[in-house]
């Protein structure tokens, strides 16, 4: 918000402070001043200014949090997180009692709060401050150190051959265009998904590679819990990678690990310049060069999950301090949202319905914020809700584009969850 | 971290409550935690947003439950009854009076596990529903099933239905759908003394007093409301918006009591005074040193159209300026923002709201008592107000002052003295003195002003239904102590 817009909106304010007696204006002169006091600790991750404004908010986007709506305690509402943890950050709460601790953990990184919040403050982001606080103080709570002690020692959330176990998708191409970059969960899970982007990649004449041999975690989920100087470990590595590859162009069948490389690599001081895409918005893209060609019909009648991750994170712009309060223009044109619709509009047969809470109203499917790791009851207990929304619309299929919400939702009782790329490989 | 409300009771063998409670609602459901007290320990009263960023808490219960069932609460009741403990029931925190603080301590019912729909009647068009239900969640069942409730607080987001009836809430739209009051038709409640009581469900009965009415705007004190019947809607077939810029807040009232005496009920009236015109719709040229008032008519499409052409009929008698929809759109677009005290709460402002209501021939008496009243309160700074409900024979202002703390006073100095100001302009120009937050802590001194002997027998009711003044007590009628 430029500096003209800023003095529009608050005219009225200005108005009635310069009508003020000399002593007043003085006061709310030191006022401005002294503000910082309250938000001022030393070496925090966290953003204060931003964690006592939500703090002192009524808790406007509570219904929208899925940790309170399964928890249904007012220590996990998005506001009341924000108290809890500014008290903590303030010396004013016990860190030695796990259970205050805890709460900088309760959130599923969906950012749910953030789409409603006049302000545009994501909750996520500011208690993902707090846990790298916490991590500085060696402060866990159960299982956080060893998910990451394990990912440190794997290079992967899981097995340390789980990339190079699958030796048939190891695709090489002199010269490539794209890396392709399969996400641990999809490598782990939905190995038939990584077959469905080979192939597909393939039948549009992409050079890519995927160097399997040598992959490595992106680093995401250790971002989320707050160890960010153990992310710059693998950001490293990755972008060398990457880098010797020769590709331009980042594709991942992972919205996490697009996240990872777009947004939290440079935050932590990683710059580079490739460009980052999702398996859907680089198919929409050669959908539209007409590269891929969708011609056989899927006589399917399904519904889609948007992740909040691709709908709330990777295409919204960045916070503004004092956001814009059009809440509309916070996201880019070139949406998930669209580029997954675009693509199902092209395969021929298929049926769309959509779930009632979709767009940037979806609902988590329990495995953000690795909430599978730290507190796996709410995970299933919020993916189970997810499941009975997207069982209402009483579809042939759910599908969805990201490994995490695909294995949530399989996890808690949806039967199957197909990626994107799989129904896209049905088509061609 | 110190205790604002430092009265709090002494609960000897709390260990051994503690245990009853868990063997009621089993242990994941009971907590003594500090992080549970501190999260209960407030609502939204906004002096405790400046107690928060000053360490301090205002309450402390001295254990938070969470019940699943009328025969959960009744036991709990019976249980505090025998050992004289406060109870204070908790929805979602959003009511602004301070009416949910447990400024004795006690036991923290919190009703969020109770929240499930029981029925949508199509042929009847009611809804039966758990007062813990969250009023988005709500709103989002009906719209799937093709019915609306009519009732949207500006807390619709933060607020269950349990907290609407207990402070006699009115919602945005509430010159059409009616407020809380119009919408329930009957209540299940649990007693202070453990009864469960359901009030029989009729369109409209003459069968002796219909003291189930008790229950709405009684704040927790005369019991629990765990469940309510309501009147629901079909899904609006048609919705216009209405803007006009008057000359002053005389004509801008004028309108509407012209609107609304000629039975046209727009769902949604609001007028902005000059500061809040400026406020809200610094975009809109002709709004300029005006007074906006923006109509909302929806329903079916004819009643909708003849609504609307006699709104601007009615406009453009006194003077008014069309200024369109766009306005209208803006405030739907906006209606929910809560930001003010969040930006400038920590850079020493103390912000607040307050509503009152006042007969057609005292409303612009009583608008301008009231802000000349409080403007006249060192360190006030930012005074407005804007009517957000209206009757054939009345109107509701709702008034916002924000200031700062003068030399010599405490915060809680500066918000009581603005409090009052409003409270007693409101009562010299014959209005009542809450429209619909209820009164809580914020407005219990002056309850016998605003009812004089009535008050006596809503206290004697109270020690009828609860002998031993369990049920959130130090509000409503008498005022806990505070010691800041």
């Amino acid at each position: 918000m430029g500096l003209s817009t800023i003095i529009k909106k608050n005219k009225w304010m200005i108005k009635l402070i310069l009508n003020t007696k000399f002593k007043d204006k003085k006061k709310i002169i030191s006022g401005f001043k002294n503000a910082s006091q309250y938000y001022k600790v030393e070496n925090t991750h966290t953003n204060m200014k931003e964690l006592i404004k939500c703090a002192l908010c009524p808790n406007m986007c509570r219904f929208e949090c899925p940790y309170l709506r399964v928890t249904q305690k007012e220590m996990y509402a998005p506001a009341t997180k924000a108290r809890l943890t500014y008290h903590i950050e303030k010396g004013e709460l016990s860190l030695t009692n796990l259970h205050n601790s805890e709460i900088a953990y309760m959130c599923c990184n969906c950012d749910g709060c953030r789409t409603w919040c006049p302000m545009d403050i994501s909750v996520a982001d500011l208690l993902r401050g707090v846990r790298a606080d916490l991590i500085e103080k060696n402060i866990f709570i159960p299982n956080v150190k060893e998910f990451n002690d394990r990912v440190l020692e794997n290079k992967t959330p899981f097995q340390l051959d789980l990339f190079s176990k699958h030796i048939e998708f190891d695709v090489y191409n002199e010269n490539p265009k794209v890396f392709y970059f399969c996400g641990c969960v999809m490598a782990e899970k939905k190995p038939n998904a990584i077959k469905a982007n080979i192939e597909i990649l393939k039948s549009a004449n992409v050079k890519f590679v995927t160097c399997l041999n040598e992959r490595q975690c992106c680093g995401g989920p250790l971002y989320t819990l707050g160890f960010d100087e153990n992310v710059k470990k693998f950001a490293e590595f990755n972008i060398d990678l990457v880098r010797k590859s020769g590709a331009k162009i980042i594709v991942s069948d992972c919205p996490e690990c697009v996240y990872t490389f777009k947004y939290t690599y440079p935050a932590l001081g990683f710059k580079h310049k490739f460009k980052v895409m999702t398996t859907a918005q680089f198919y929409k893209q050669l959908i539209e060069q007409d590269k891929l060609k969708l011609t056989k019909s899927v006589n399917m009648y399904i519904t889609y999950h948007d992740p909040c991750i691709t709908i709330r994170k990777l295409e919204r712009k960045p916070h503004v301090d004092n956001g814009d309060l059009d809440m509309e223009k916070r996201y880019s044109k070139d949406t998930q949202l669209d580029s997954v619709r675009f693509i199902f509009s092209k395969i021929p047969g298929l049926i769309v319905k959509e779930v009632f809470l979709h767009g940037n109203q979806t609902q988590c499917c329990g495995r953000g914020g690795v909430s599978h790791v730290h507190h796996p009851q709410i995970s299933d207990a919020i993916g189970r809700q997810r499941v009975e929304q997207l069982k209402k619309v009483n579809a042939d299929k759910i599908v969805s584009s990201c490994p995490s919400c695909e294995e949530g939702l399989i996890l808690n009782g949806a039967g199957e969850c197909l990626d994107i790329a799989e129904i896209i490989v049905m088509a061609l | 971290m110190d205790l604002v409300y430092k009265n709090r009771i002494e609960i000897k063998d709390l260990d051994n409550l503690v245990s009853e409670l868990k063997s009621i609602v089993g242990s994941e459901w009971v907590s003594t935690e500090e992080a549970d007290l501190i999260a209960y320990s407030k609502d939204y009263q906004l002096i405790t947003n400046r107690w928060i960023i000053e360490g301090k808490v205002p309450g402390l219960a001295h254990v938070i439950v969470w019940p699943n069932s009328e025969e959960e609460i009744s036991t709990i009741l019976k249980i505090a009854n025998k050992r004289k403990i406060p109870v204070i029931p908790y929805g979602e925190g959003s009511g602004v009076v301070g009416a949910a603080i447990p400024v004795y301590g006690g036991i923290m019912i919190d009703m969020k596990r109770m929240n499930k729909i029981i029925e949508i009647n199509k042929t009847n068009l009611t809804l039966t529903v758990q007062t813990g239900a969250n009023g988005k969640w709500l709103e989002r069942e009906l719209e799937q099933a093709g019915f609306i409730l009519g009732h949207v607080p500006q807390s619709f987001h933060t607020s269950t239905v349990g907290g609407w009836i207990a402070h006699r809430a009115a919602g945005q739209f509430s010159t059409k759908y009616g407020k809380i009051e119009d919408i329930v038709l009957s209540l299940r409640v649990v007693l202070p003394t453990g009864e469960i009581i359901d009030t029989k469900l009729y369109p409209r009965a003459s069968t002796g007093p219909q003291i189930e009415r008790l229950f709405l705007s009684s704040e927790g004190t005369l019991g629990i409301v765990t469940q309510a019947t309501m009147k629901i809607w079909p899904f609006p077939e048609k919705r216009m918006g209405i803007s006009y810029a008057f000359e002053n807040i005389e004509n801008a009232l004028e309108s509407t009591r012209i609107i609304q005496q000629r039975q046209i009920n727009p769902a949604v009236i609001r007028i902005y005074d000059k500061v809040e015109t400026e406020r809200h719709f610094y975009n809109e040229p002709k709004a300029k040193n005006k007074v906006m008032v923006i109509f909302v008519c929806e329903g079916t499409k004819e009643i909708v159209d003849f609504e609307c052409s006699e709104v601007h009929k009615v406009c453009k008698q006194l003077n008014g300026i069309d200024c369109g929809n766009e306005l209208v759109e803006h405030w739907f677009a906006t209606r929910f923002n809560v930001k003010e005290t969040s930006q400038f709460g920590p850079k020493g402002f103390i912000f607040d709201t307050i509503e009152v209501s006042v007969m057609w021939d005292h409303a612009v008496e009583l608008y301008y008592n009231v802000i000349n009243e409080m403007k006249s309160v060192p360190g006030n700074i930012l005074i407005s107000a804007h009517a957000s409900h209206f009757y054939p024979n009345g109107v509701c202002f709702y008034f916002t002052f924000g200031g700062i703390v003068e030399e010599g006073q405490t915060p809680n100095d500066f918000y009581r003295n603005s409090w009052d100001a409003a409270m007693r302009a409101t009562l010299k120009s014959n209005g009542s003195i809450s429209h619909h937050h209820g009164i809580g802590l914020s407005r219990a001194r002056w309850m016998k002003e605003e009812h004089g002997a009535m008050l006596e027998l809503m206290k004697k009711i109270k020690s009828l239904l609860d002998p031993n003044n369990i049920m959130n007590p130090g509000k409503l009628y008498e005022e806990a102590p505070i010691s800041e």
